[in-house]
Order: C-alpha cells, then structure tokens, then sequence
C-alpha cells in the first residue's frame, strides 16, 4: 500500500522479547519494509511471535559469524532504520553500533531500546519489563507497601516502549527530511515507566505523598472507583460537584445530600472512608446492568467491570478489529501447527493513511529472497548453508 | 507557562491542544518534550476536575497557556484563529464546535487533528468521556492479575492508580501525529487522526490477547521452582529473572552450587513431583536469605543476569541512575518551585536537553 506513510522505509529489526520487536511491528503497520533477523540457534516463541512478529519479512541469519555479519553489512547499505535491543556496548563488538553503521550510512536511524537507558551507573545492566517496575516503585506500590511485591497487571512497559520509540524513530525520519541526516534513538523500559508512573513520579519540599495501591485499593477516591454489584463490578465516576448532584437525585442515593458530613467536596474527602462503605452497601443490591442504565440515564459515567473472557467473547471487538487472528488449520505453509489464531487489533484510525492490518510470517521464509535481492549467488547461499550463518532447512516451524 | 527553551525534532511544529482529560494533556506533554510549542487552551469547558498540582505541572509543561472564555464569539474567534495557524490540533469533544479535519480543512488543509475519545463511534459506552477508570475498567484491564486472566481469589479486580490506559493512548496517538506530519511533507495534506482510549488497551493488553493451538488462555506459566520475588536478609525483596540456562548458569556458578543446574532445568521432573519440587522452592528461597537485596543485585549487575532490589519511587528518585539518566529531572515549577519530574520518554541525539 503505497499511500502508507512509511512505505519505503526499510527497517532492519535486530530485537527479542517484546519490547524492541513491538517497535517493528508498530513500524510495519504504518508501511515500513521490517526486515526481522533471528539466529536458527535463539528462534522465536509463538505467543509474542503472533504479538509482535507480525508485518515483518523474517530472515534468519546469525550475524555473529563473519559472513553472517557482512551479510547484515550488505543489508545496512540500503536500510533507513536499525532497531536493536542489545545490552550497551554490544553492537559495537559485533562491529555494528551506531557510529560504525553511521560510517557506513550516515542517513541511519538507529534506534536502542533497552531497561535503565544508555547512561548512569545502569547502562551496562540487563533487565526486563518486571526489573523496570521493581526499580521504579511500582511492585512496591501494588503491595500496598506490604508483604511481597506485587508487579503490574500488564507489561505496560513493554509495549509503552516499543511504540515510543516507534514515536522517536519517526521524529528522526521526519527530521531527515529536512537535514538528510540520520541520528541515535534511545528509549528505555525505566524511561516509559516514569512516564505512565508520572502522578507519583514527583517530589517537592511540600509534597505528601498518598500513593494509592495494594490489593485491597478500589478506586482513588470514594466517588471514583469500583464497587461489587450483585451480581459483579461496576465503576464509577462521579467526583464532580455536577456529577454529585446529579447521584444524589437518584433514589438509592437520595439520603446522602442531607448529610452534613458529605455537604462538600472537602467533607467528601475527608469522609472518604465512610462514604465508600455507604456506596458498597447500596451497590451490591443490584445487577451491574441496573447500574448501567440507571447511571446512564441520569448521565453519570460508570461502566461494568469487563472480564477478560468477556473481551474476547465481546462482538463489538471482533466487527471492531480490536481481536483479530486467523485460523491457520487448514494452512498448506509450515504453520498449520498454529491453529486458529487471536491476536490484538489497531486502534489507530488515520483519514488519509489507514494503517495497514499486519500478519506473522514464518520463522525464516523469507531469507532466500532476502539473500537473492541483495545479489547474492545460489553457490554463495549454499556456502552460507554450509558454514551455519543460515539454517540448512527452511522455513522453521515455532 | 512554564519556560521553553527546547530544540528537538518538533520544532518549528505548532500544537493546539484543547483537552480537558489527562489523554489529550499527555499527549501535548509528549509532543512539547520533542520541540513542538504547545498552545494550551484553558476554559471553564476544559478545566479538569480529576487532576492534582502536580499531574498539571508534569503533564502542562513547556506549554503556553491562554485562557478563553468560550462560548463567548470573541473566543471563538481567537480559538479558531490559533487553529489557523497550528500544525496539529488536540482535542476532546465539544459540544459548541465541530473540531474534526472535515469541517477545519478549509481554513488549515495541512491541519492534523486528533481525536481522543474514551470509546469508539457505535460502542455502548460512546457517550462516556476518557476518564482512566471508566476507560480502564470497561476494556478489561483490572480484571486481570500479575500471572493470568482470572483476579486473585477473594480480592475482587485489581486496580491500579497509574493513568495507563491515558498515557499508553497518548503515546500510540503520538505515533500517527508524527506519521501524518511526515505524510504530509509528500504529499501536502493534513488529515483525522482518531486514537480513542478504551481500543488502545487492546495492543496494551498485547500478549495477553495471544491464543493459538497450544495456549487457550492468558496465563503466563512461570517456572516451576524459581519464583520472580526472593526476601532477602535485610527483608527487602529482590525480583530476578533468571530461570533461563544463560542467567541460571553463572548464579548457580556464583554460589558455587552449579550442580543445581541439571535439576533445575528439568522441568518435567519437576512438575511430576510434588515433594521434590517444594524442596527445592524452599532450597532456593534460602539462597537469598544469605545476603542483603542491594548485596544481591551488585551481585547480578556483575555477572550480567537480570535482578533488581524492589525500591519505593522515592528511593527511585533520589538513585544517582535515576538522575545520571535522565529518568528522574529536576524542573522550576512556576507555582510549586523546584521539583523532580519524569524525563522524557524517547530520546534523540541531535536533540538539545533542556525541559523546564
């Protein structure tokens, strides 16, 4: 689709995990060419595969032999971006960090994503999306500050990151529009923490800190949060003075305008307690559907607490494209293996650019093209089949 | 305002954001933190109730403010005229307006306007603002625990204070702003950009969504023996991720029990045997008993392997790391004074640093 915003842009991902690979993918879906490169030896699992895989032509090669490495050099020449997750100082031994690529290419962009960032007393330290959470005060908060930590109900940081430098690669493309140069992007798990942690990633001479967290917490205040109904759990939020108004017209809730102890925001707060063993009592007497279209009408925001069996059985997501898949049974490729398939749709809609739906390839499929188109031999290719730079069968099946 | 002294790839980029939910405001902090300038419109129509001093201070930085007093015609004028001349307009809806690409387009046709509604046209819930609980809890993402799809028994949903479901639509929407900017060097037009909050959970929840013919479900299935979280002997905890062969290899080295490493790689037999198994989930929890959690994660930080002592954000703050990286900045506040902020979450190397 070449009225894609990014079509044209070749893109060599070099990323594991989730993090690194989300950015190509996110790159793909807004038309990118990703070239997705994986040694045989450290294939790819299928859960993330089917995540984060998707929209890239996979090749795998194992750059860490010599012509494997002068290889990825041939690919580097006609490549706008490189993604690479390695931990610092990596790239350069292999002989492809960002000043040794620059050299070669001086239009590259070269994004590196990892956990605590490439300086400070971290940057050489390895970690994942839960080592970005423990650092950053978020397992401790979902303690409630007791007992074991508790990490986050998502890798947040992971998928935050990925898109961000996604967000950071194409400011760089933007800008080589204008310079013809290309520059080093840094993004890092410890870096989107503290952005999505930013309410409590403050501090001041008069700040008091009132994180709110652990496994009993509900809601931020007693007007925005959730209460069990009869029959599940609904949200609600109701914290302006309107909004108060309008709850307290409500029969269930009509006693609380007359007490003095919840006569205004500020004795609201300071009752919070109170008030939210009141509005406990008056929830659970009903069905989360009652408290749907009851608050509806009255134009108060509260929603029942979706489930997760509930998003995928969810009609709306499918006819929306917020779950997609495919069902590979009847394939005649190697993946037949993977069954029928789901997988997270694009919330993203763009007017004049819709962005493209993204598909996983096979592990390897497309590495004889790849080698072919950069004019390299059928006796070169069998050589790098003997040598171990490039599996000896393919594609691989994960 | 803040002051704005930043040169960054947005530069020369005009924004004006007309939000009155914390998406629309992270979304302008984001783009202001890579050069853009950011013209914040301020009205008694847009003038959030949720959001405390200091979420305002983070999230309105390096922004110019104005201060309309719509629907006043006067304000209008002075709105539409900052529209005119912007290259990105942010907005919520509003009910006096229609601020969408079609109806802009013949005063700005380079405009980009983004749209950040809680939910999507058609979805019951379309009326509902973006509020981060109401967005949150209706895609699904408090009903999920640390390890799976289901709550933790007798605790209900799992709610989180953090704005995530904002923050990660403002970071997917950030992506198509700089994707239509650069379409529209090619090819001269602006366009609609809609991101609405509660459909970006989706690619959030990510894997968790995952199902092919071996997985029927969203749980993660750790280790059976190595467990994420170890007490150690100052009751600090440490979470380490080293059940993989190439971290479990050189620990086991470490603590001169390498013969370890056969039993604990084989799972199978683990699985098949109940008392072994416990024996040695005991054997391991003791290991870290032996030294303190910093200790430790020195320790990892030398052999290379992931591990890191569970730090309260104020520990976080004041780490040297913290603040040697950027993670952790220190801004003049005009109303609050000096304070530690979150940096900016991407960076890029001809960029100029300097947020205040």
């Amino acid at each position: 689709m070449t009225n894609l915003p990014l079509a044209g842009i070749r893109v060599l991902d070099l990323c594991i995990v989730l993090a690194g690979p989300t950015c190509g993918r996110t790159l793909a879906q807004y038309g990118a060419e990703v070239i997705k490169i994986d040694p045989e030896h450290r294939p790819p699992q299928l859960t993330p595969w089917l995540d984060v895989g998707r929209g890239k032509r996979s090749i795998a090669l194992n750059i860490s032999t010599p012509e494997g490495l002068d290889t990825f050099l041939k690919l580097v020449d006609s490549a706008d971006v490189i993604l690479e997750g390695f931990r610092k100082g990596v790239t350069d031994r292999l002989g492809i960090g960002y000043e040794q690529v620059r050299a070669k290419n001086p239009g590259i962009v070269y994004a590196s994503i990892n956990c605590f960032g490439r300086s400070g007393p971290w940057e050489l330290r390895p970690g994942f999306e839960q080592n970005a959470q423990a650092a950053t005060g978020v397992q401790l908060r979902n303690s409630g500050g007791e007992g074991q930590p508790r990490p986050a109900t998502f890798t947040l940081n992971d998928y935050g990151t990925g898109i961000a430098a996604a967000y950071g690669v194409m400011m760089a493309l933007l800008e080589r529009e204008k310079t013809g140069k290309g520059q080093h992007v840094e993004a890092a798990l410890s870096h989107t923490s503290a952005t999505i942690s930013a309410p409590y990633h403050v501090n001041h001479k008069n700040y008091v800190r009132d994180d709110v967290g652990g496994p009993g917490a509900r809601g931020l205040n007693a007007l925005a949060g959730l209460y069990e109904s009869a029959d599940n759990w609904v949200f609600l939020s109701a914290f302006s003075e309107d909004q108060w108004l309008k709850l307290c017209l409500l029969d269930e809730f009509s006693h609380l305008q007359s007490m003095e102890v919840f006569s205004s925001k500020a004795s609201r707060s300071e009752n919070d307690l109170l008030l939210r063993e009141i509005l406990e009592e008056i929830f659970v007497t009903k069905p989360s559907d009652y408290w749907v279209d009851t608050m509806k009408s009255a134009q108060i925001p509260l929603v029942k607490n979706t489930t997760a069996a509930e998003i995928h059985e969810d009609d709306f997501n499918h006819a929306r494209g917020l779950i997609r898949g495919k069902d590979y049974s009847n394939s005649q490729e190697i993946n037949s293996s993977w069954g029928k398939t789901t997988w997270s749709g694009n919330p993203v809609n763009m007017s004049k650019t819709p962005l493209q739906d993204v598909f996983p390839p096979v592990f390897g499929a497309e590495t004889l093209n790849v080698l072919k188109e950069l004019g390299i031999t059928t006796e070169k290719i069998d050589q790098l089949r003997k040598a171990g730079v490039i599996p000896k069968q393919l594609p691989i099946n994960i | 305002m803040n002051g704005v002294n930043k040169i960054g790839p947005l530069t020369g980029y005009k924004v004006v954001e007309f939000s009155s939910y914390p998406v629309g405001s992270i979304l302008g902090m984001l783009l202001s933190d890579q050069g853009a300038e950011v013209v914040r419109i301020e009205s008694q129509q847009n003038t959030p109730e949720s959001i405390n001093a200091e979420e305002i201070s983070v999230w309105h930085r390096g922004k110019v403010s104005i201060e309309l007093n719509l629907p006043d015609k006067h304000s209008f004028d002075k709105l539409f005229g900052k529209i005119r001349e912007a290259d990105v307009l942010i907005y919520d809806h509003y009910a006096d307006c229609d601020l969408s690409y079609t109806s802009l387009a013949k005063d700005n046709p380079g405009l980009v306007c983004v749209s950040l509604p809680g939910f999507p046209k058609g979805h019951i819930y379309e009326d509902l603002p973006p509020d981060e609980g109401i967005v949150a809890a209706a895609s699904g993402i408090y009903s999920f625990n640390p390890s799976g799809e289901q709550p933790i028994e007798g605790e209900g949903p799992s709610f989180h204070a953090l704005p995530y479901a904002s923050t990660f639509a403002a970071i997917t929407a950030s992506t198509a702003v700089v994707a239509a900017l650069f379409h529209r060097v090619k090819h001269n037009t602006g366009q609609q950009i809609t991101v609405p909050v509660h459909d970006a959970m989706y690619q959030g929840m990510g894997s968790a969504l995952v199902r092919h013919s071996k997985r029927s479900h969203g749980n993660q299935e750790g280790h059976p023996v190595i467990k994420r979280f170890y007490r150690c002997k100052d009751d600090r905890w440490i979470n380490v991720n080293i059940s993989m062969p190439r971290f479990l290899r050189p620990f086991l080295e470490n603590i001169d029990h390498i013969d370890w490493l056969e039993p604990l790689t084989n799972s199978k037999a683990l699985l098949a045997d109940e008392l072994s198994r416990n024996q040695w989930i005991n054997q391991f929890a003791e290991i870290w008993l032996g030294k303190t959690a910093i200790q430790w994660e020195n320790i990892m930080a030398d052999l290379g392997i992931p591990g890191t002592m569970c730090r309260s954000i104020d520990e976080w703050l004041d780490s040297e790391h913290s603040v040697a990286a950027g993670t952790t900045i220190t801004v003049e506040d005009p109303v609050i004074g000096e304070m530690k902020q979150p940096g900016k979450i991407v960076r890029l190397s001809n960029q100029i640093e300097n947020i205040s």
